[in-house]
């Protein structure tokens, strides 16, 4: 079963998807946080890396689509890795640019975060991203995230060196967001 | 032609070899590193571990792709008393540091010594722009040692790791380039 928020869904990677993926992948905005990649992916690599992905119960990190519920269009992908169970994991979030400002990436921001402290049991959710890259610090910061650190001059993106952001939101902060939901998980 | 420099009268960084596998056994295992042993993820951080672990530890430092792992050797007998780190991961711009010292042998100078030498390694022989180190909470001396050196604080990483019945930070500090210069210069 699908992730479902109010808006979208997070859902497996499929072979239509394909074509989606490399398009965030080659473009500089949302190719992920590096942004340092050549925008010559193909295809039949996107292809490959989908392929060679294998079953596993051991999994520290995943990626889902984001579909939208109403019309099940897939407008971008959402990703967890360097999970450490039960403790910490990191997100990672692309949107194509003609779904920015519908407020999809909130919704599936919001539907990873659920599963992630709900199923997963994690105690801190961190993230990584670039002081100039205003749009992605206030959708975390919209979710509760807080800048935990900040890196000077330690990227260079757009002409222009800009400072590594951390981001980090703890398990009770989440809860303390979202009253109509109860941990139940006991400190440790 | 230039050369970075990595000896004293007193100690000398130089790659890991297989045969240092019993001297970093020796040295990781001591009580005092335990929580601190800034090797990777994968091993074991706090518990005991087997010989043959140091050897994995030191296969995978040498097989690192961004960044390497040198070992701290006295010059007197060329025994192995520590460990010198540097990896940038995905940008060579900001490589993290990490240097550890085996407990009989600090507060000697050594640690200062090794982390100039990475510091002068990585500002001047590579593209270095903001070197980093990450301390955790409790470790007060190394994090007294960070702002001796020069690093200022960039922030918290909170909940890095358990340890003792409670969740503990990371504190991040880093220094940019021209500070470290203006720092070498001053000095």
């Amino acid at each position: 079963m699908p992730l479902e928020g109010q808006k979208i869904r997070l859902r497996e990677v499929r072979e239509s998807d394909l074509p989606l993926l490399l398009a965030l992948r080659n473009d500089l905005e949302t190719q992920g946080w590096s942004q340092t990649l050549p925008t010559d992916y193909t295809l039949n690599m996107v292809r490959k890396q989908y392929e060679e992905e294998t079953f596993s119960f051991q999994r520290n990190r995943a990626r889902f689509v984001i579909e939208t519920i109403d019309s099940e269009e897939v407008v971008g992908n959402m990703t967890y890795y360097s999970l450490r169970s039960r403790h910490e994991v990191t997100i990672g979030i692309a949107i194509a640019r003609q779904f920015w400002s519908a407020g999809l990436a909130y919704d599936a921001q919001e539907t990873l975060l659920r599963f992630l402290f709900e199923e997963l049991g994690v105690r801190v959710v961190r993230l990584w991203t670039t002081g100039s890259n205003e749009k992605a610090i206030a959708l975390a910061e919209r979710s509760g995230f807080q800048v935990s650190a900040r890196l000077r001059e330690a990227v260079f993106r757009r002409g222009q060196l800009a400072d590594n952001v951390m981001m980090d939101l703890l398990r009770e902060e989440y809860y303390a967001s979202h009253p109509e939901m109860e941990d139940h998980l006991p400190p440790l | 032609m230039v050369q970075p420099e990595f000896g004293s009268d007193t100690i000398a960084l130089r790659p890991f070899e297989p045969g240092d596998a019993p001297g970093l056994y020796a040295y990781l295992t001591h009580p005092e590193l335990a929580g601190r042993r800034y090797i990777p993820w994968k091993f074991e951080q706090t518990l005991p571990f087997p010989l043959k672990t140091a050897g994995d530890i030191i296969e995978d430092w040498n097989g690192m792709e961004n960044g390497f792992c040198l070992a701290v050797t006295l010059k007197t007998d060329g025994s192995l008393i520590g460990h010198a780190r540097a990896g940038w991961g995905w940008d060579a711009l900001m490589p993290e540091v990490a240097v550890v010292i085996a407990p009989p042998h600090q507060r000697k100078g050594f640690g200062r010594q090794v982390l100039s030498w990475l510091l002068d390694y990585l500002f001047d022989f590579t593209v270095a722009r903001n070197v980093s180190n990450g301390i955790e909470e409790w470790n007060a001396p190394a994090l007294a040692f960070a702002q001796r050196l020069g690093f200022s604080q960039a922030g918290v990483l909170r909940r890095v790791a358990y340890r003792g019945g409670w969740f503990y930070d990371e504190h991040l500090y880093e220094i940019l380039k021209p500070e470290w210069r203006e720092r070498n210069h001053a000095a």
